[in-house]
């Protein structure tokens, strides 16, 4: 076996530097192909008529309207809304997981999370289409609606906060827990005062990460969220979001709808990359892969 | 005070979740199990699914997976394999591609679907078809799988590495006779981790794979995958809730087969493979 030979290992350099830059060829690959194709759109619209506008019309004739502020502000409205009612819970899940349950409880709780954040969004979306739907459609029809899409991602997103909560939590310092047991500080105190804090960085990563995953969240939310495109005047109204908009109609649009479409598509991937690029801002160094 | 309180949210708290995903599962066992049966996996679909099985289904999801297999594996080694070598100086080559790799895992799969839809559907003729289907999922599950395999070969201990590189070994053997076989079980359950991603996706097949039913005879063929039939079912068919359900039922034990396979891996593996897929 030869172990050394200059001209293999240049040979290997230059194709493992070739498979590095396949990432970065991929990205400009779809930015260029989503900007080609929405051009149409945007040169006769404009970028401001999308990004102010609320009325979807792209196949009327004589006035077409492609304002995607309804469907942003839906798509915002219920992510945001499902990590704000995900976070608390996970947190205290991870409360009952870290201070009050024994050992094989933990592991048991831990893993029940790793197995649920493995469904399907199509499930979820499935089992809100059979079963949550029609439970709010009793007292508040028409049951498809921002609250029944908002619990549902709620559910989807729980598992994904709880892991990278979870992660951050238990990368705290071992010495701290030591001296505040020996300060008699109670477990909570602890939990609450000491850890936590130390896990700041950490927990909002793992928010903002799952906030842009239920952004992009598409077939659950076609599913539940009755697919009206409108600002919803309360929770119970139907909605549509971007990516459920791109899901429904996409198999159908053809000229200036289909780029407009591409166009919104744009529009959510710079919403989602500037969410993404912030939070990498402000990452601390010793952070990254070291 | 905050003791009480503590105590008391937080059983609460697992008393919600545990009980509304058992509450989920109960649901879908119940109106699924009626529909499954040895004749449901191994008959074709008939009446748009309505009766019949998904024996077609599963064959064209299975060959869109390992496609999507095939094709990411050797890219995303190269990739982690590349980072390793150059992490260590944090130069701006490195830290660019690994932004780049973070934006990726971010875009949502529809709009990888979209992509697919333009690339490899319109621009480079393949249609609605399994590869098509295969290659955007390949790049879907890529900078994930980039970046688990990236963080499994960090495990590599420092002192291995500059031995190494005190040896002359070139980067070829390294990698091949240290690097791989270090981080064998990490690789292997970064990968049966993009397996379970492939088999949940939905967004991204609808508009590369297509809907076709019949059973696909080559890669060229469009062909229906089990997540996208479930969809089919419950959206687009009426009184398809059961079959739905039935399809969802088997997606499930898929998924649950696949994740008892990465616990078995896992178990002896630190916390970063969990948390680089969450």
């Amino acid at each position: 076996m030869k172990l050394t030979n200059r001209y293999r290992d240049l040979t290997f350099d230059v194709i493992i530097t070739v498979g590095a830059y396949f990432g970065i060829a991929v990205l400009i690959l779809i930015l260029i192909l989503l900007l080609g194709n929405s051009f149409p759109a945007l040169s006769e619209f404009g970028l401001g008529e999308f990004i102010t506008e609320s009325k979807w019309n792209p196949t009327n004739e004589s006035m077409p309207k492609v304002g995607a502020v309804a469907m942003l502000a839906c798509s915002l409205m219920i992510s945001i809304g499902a990590v704000a009612i995900a976070f608390p819970i996970g947190l205290f899940y991870l409360a009952f997981v870290f201070l009050y349950s024994p050992k094989w409880m933990a592991f048991l709780l831990r893993r029940i999370m790793e197995l649920v954040g493995g469904i399907p969004s199509i499930v979820f979306g499935l089992w809100g289409l059979i079963t949550l739907v029609p439970m709010v459609n009793q007292y508040y029809p028409p049951g498809a609606s921002m609250l029944s899409a908002t619990l549902v991602l709620a559910l989807m997103t729980l598992p994904t906060i709880i892991i990278s909560v979870e992660a951050a939590l238990s990368s705290c310092r071992f010495d701290l827990m030591l001296a505040s047991n020996a300060l008699g500080i109670s477990k909570e105190s602890y939990f609450w005062f000491i850890a936590i804090p130390q896990a700041k960085y950490g927990m909002i990563v793992g928010i903002v990460l799952s906030l842009t995953r239920v952004i992009g969240e598409t077939m659950a939310v076609v599913m539940v969220s009755g697919n009206v495109i409108q600002i919803p005047g309360s929770v119970f109204d139907p909605i549509r979001t971007v990516t459920a908009n791109l899901a429904l109609e996409m198999g159908y649009a053809a000229d200036i709808h289909r780029s407009a479409l591409f166009t919104i598509a744009l529009v959510l991937m710079l919403m989602i990359g500037t969410l993404v690029l912030t939070l990498r801002w402000f990452q601390p160094r010793s952070f990254k892969g070291e | 005070m905050t003791r009480v309180m503590t105590k008391v949210f937080a059983i609460a708290a697992v008393v919600i979740c545990i009980g509304t995903f058992v509450t989920m599962l109960i649901g879908l066992i119940n109106s699924g199990y009626q529909s499954l049966s040895f004749e449901f996996l191994f008959s074709s679909p008939r009446n748009f699914g309505l009766e019949g099985g998904i024996a077609p289904i599963l064959i064209s999801t299975s060959m869109i997976l390992v496609l999507a297999i095939l094709f990411a594996v050797p890219i995303s080694m190269l990739t982690a394999i590349f980072l390793f070598f150059r992490c260590r100086c944090d130069t701006v080559q490195t830290r660019l591609i690994l932004t780049v790799l973070e934006l990726l895992a971010s875009i949502p799969s529809i709009v990888f679907g979209l992509f697919g839809m333009l690339f490899f559907c319109d621009f480079l003729h393949l249609g609605f078809s399994i590869l098509s289907g295969g290659l955007t999922l390949a790049l879907m599950i890529f900078p994930t799988l980039c970046l688990t395999l990236f963080a499994s070969f960090l495990t590599l201990p420092n002192e291995t590495r500059m031995v190494s590189e005190s040896l002359g070994l070139s980067r070829l053997t390294v990698a091949r006779h240290l690097l791989i076989p270090h981080s064998i079980s990490g690789i292997v359950a970064g990968i049966v981790l993009g397996v379970c991603r492939c088999v949940a996706e939905t967004a991204a097949l609808i508009f590369t794979s297509g809907y076709s039913i019949r059973q696909p005879r080559s890669i060229f063929d469009s062909g229906r995958s089990l997540s996208v039939h479930i969809y089919e079912l419950a959206m687009n068919v009426a009184g398809g809730d059961a079959n739905a359900n039935a399809a969802a039922l088997v997606l499930l034990i898929v998924l649950l087969i696949i994740n008892l396979l990465i616990f078995a891996i896992v178990d002896r593996q630190p916390n970063w493979i969990r948390s680089a897929n969450h």
